[in-house]
């Protein structure tokens, strides 16, 4: 096995949650995708730097987060831009979430999935239908009845419900770690 | 925007990625543009540094772990597998368990299986039909890379000696009876199709698919190695990596309930998969499917197109055609001799 097959290997395992660890500290969907390949690409030219007795992921996320930093310089957003603290405060969400249960990191949010399970049918429906049927906010609205930006609203409440209920899970981890 | 306002949409963009992933919503996303930096990386554009990652995976026949493992896992692995040890201690930081291990070969076999190489198998499906009588055939499956594959059926009963031949590529699909008109249309349509015939009874596999299925909807398990045919060791039938995945509860039922895989050792390519269906499922009296690796061959260039398998002009239907879907080949034979037939060949 070459080193590319290996890189590949620990780039699949670790692909879903870079984009979420990308998807979370940048605002342009577009950008996303940019930031997600030069985060590889990066990786692969310093491999050599990796040190392999540490995990991966963080190493692959500090080199996400520091393209993120050099993204919004060079697009001169500052008003936009996230602070190196709100990277660091995201790096450690992350590092907890990697270390629920589960092989990748779809089973992992499984403690965000029972968070969505336990809201109150109102919020449930908007989220299942955006995120866990993929419709759009017009489509979401047009199923429930609920004017757009009805559906808006519920949408982000359930959201802070959510980190909430997650927030209070990895505590949990954290007391018995 | 002050800083609570800052942190509340930070919180709520963190929560809004989270459901995308947990959702899956990123896939395709995420694969294309791991595709995207694969193919940058083989032609060249991007140099990796000298230095290999892990040493020790570069060369299979490592000579030892590394001392920093644990002796407790060293002495669980046999050296043979030392490779992908260290890989899967790599992945993760929570230590090595031996479901990691097992994920780790069946990743690295599918990357074996990804390369662009003309790969032959052997595909032996094992039926039972209602009156619980057993019955086997033997297919021929073609693979290139990812997403070509070219399945040689033969016919039973009255078109017995003939061969029906099915394909796909990344976006299209074909079926290619003894006579009458070729199909071609996309692989939902094929898919749709091989499920409306009466004839077809092997399911069409590519060896990638049954992997990436294997690693998704799986709990993966390592096995003590083996060779793939049961028999003693030889440069033919080498020692090979096994891995059993059970089906998750919550991936779909008509799913084998099992899959075991046997890889290369030095390689990863699959050299043989066993699907199993547990004996009360109905699907199709499917009971079993033997996929073993023949060789790596040099084929026609046009193989892996529809037109590679019959000569002179044939007419062409779309696979989506209502009609088409109704028929099992276009050989205009009527249902009622179709029925006899199939009651003449006992299937």
């Amino acid at each position: 096995m070459d080193a590319r097959q290996v890189f590949e290997i620990l780039v699949r395992e670790h692909a879903d949650m870079l984009w979420a660890y990308l998807r979370a500290g940048v605002r342009d969907a577009n950008a996303v995708d940019d930031l997600f390949q030069e985060t590889l690409l990066t990786a692969w030219r310093r491999l050599a730097d990796f040190d392999r007795l540490r995990p991966f992921g963080p190493w692959l996320r500090g080199i996400a987060g520091r393209l993120v930093l050099a993204h919004y310089r060079q697009q001169a957003r500052q008003a936009e831009a996230i602070s190196p603290a709100a990277l660091e405060w995201l790096e450690s969400r992350f590092a907890q979430l990697q270390r629920l249960d589960g092989d990748t990191f779809a089973e992992k949010l499984a403690a965000l999935r029972a968070c969505v399970d336990a809201l109150p049918a109102s919020f449930h429906a908007p989220v299942h239908l955006k995120y866990f049927e993929a419709l759009g906010l017009e489509e979401t609205g047009r199923t429930l009845g609920l004017a757009l930006e009805t559906v808006k609203k519920r949408l982000f409440r359930a959201r802070a419900k959510l980190a909430d209920c997650l927030e209070r899970k990895l505590l949990a981890l954290r007391s018995s770690a | 925007m002050n800083e609570r306002e800052r942190q509340d949409e930070l919180q709520d963009r963190l929560v809004d990625a989270l459901l995308l992933a947990a959702a899956g919503q990123q896939r395709a996303e995420v694969e294309t543009g791991i595709g995207q930096v694969l193919q940058r990386i083989e032609a060249g554009l991007d140099d990796s540094p000298m230095t290999v990652l892990l040493p020790e995976v570069a060369t299979a026949e490592v000579s030892g772990l590394p001392p920093r493992f644990p002796g407790r896992v060293s002495r669980l692995i046999p050296w043979s597998i030392a490779a992908t040890v260290v890989l899967a201690l790599t992945l993760s930081y929570q230590g090595c368990s031996p479901d990691r291990i097992a994920r780790a070969a069946v990743t690295q076999s599918l990357v074996a299986a990804a390369q662009p190489v003309p790969r032959h198998y052997r595909v032996t499906v094992n039926r039972r039909d209602a009156a619980g009588r057993t019955s086997e055939s033997a297919n021929d499956l073609y693979v290139l890379g990812n997403d070509q594959a070219v399945l040689r059926h033969p016919l039973a009963g009255r078109r017995a000696g003939f061969d029906l031949w099915l394909g796909k590529s990344a976006d299209s699909a074909w079926i290619v009876p003894p006579f009458g008109p070729v199909f071609r249309g996309d692989g939902p349509a094929l898919g749709k199709w091989l499920e409306a015939s009466t004839e077809v009874d092997t399911p069409y596999l590519h060896v990638t698919t049954v992997l990436d299925r294997m690693k998704r909807g799986y709990r993966l398990q390592e096995l003590p190695s083996d060779t793939a045919h049961h028999a003693p060791v030889t440069d033919e039938n080498p020692v090979c990596r096994r891995v059993i995945g059970h089906r998750r509860w919550l991936a779909q039922q008509n799913l084998p309930s099992t899959i075991e895989l046997w890889t290369d050792l030095k390689t990863g390519m699959a050299r043989r998969i066993e699907l199993r269906w547990p004996p009360e499922s109905d699907q199709r009296g499917r009971e079993r499917v033997i996929v073993e690796w023949v060789g790596e061959e040099p084929l026609a260039e046009d193989w892996f197109e529809a037109a590679g398998h019959y000569s002179g002009s044939r007419l062409v239907l779309d696979l989506s055609d209502r009609r088409a879907m109704t028929r099992d080949f276009v050989d205009d034979i009527p249902v009622a001799d179709r029925e006899n037939n199939e009651s003449e060949s006992g299937d």
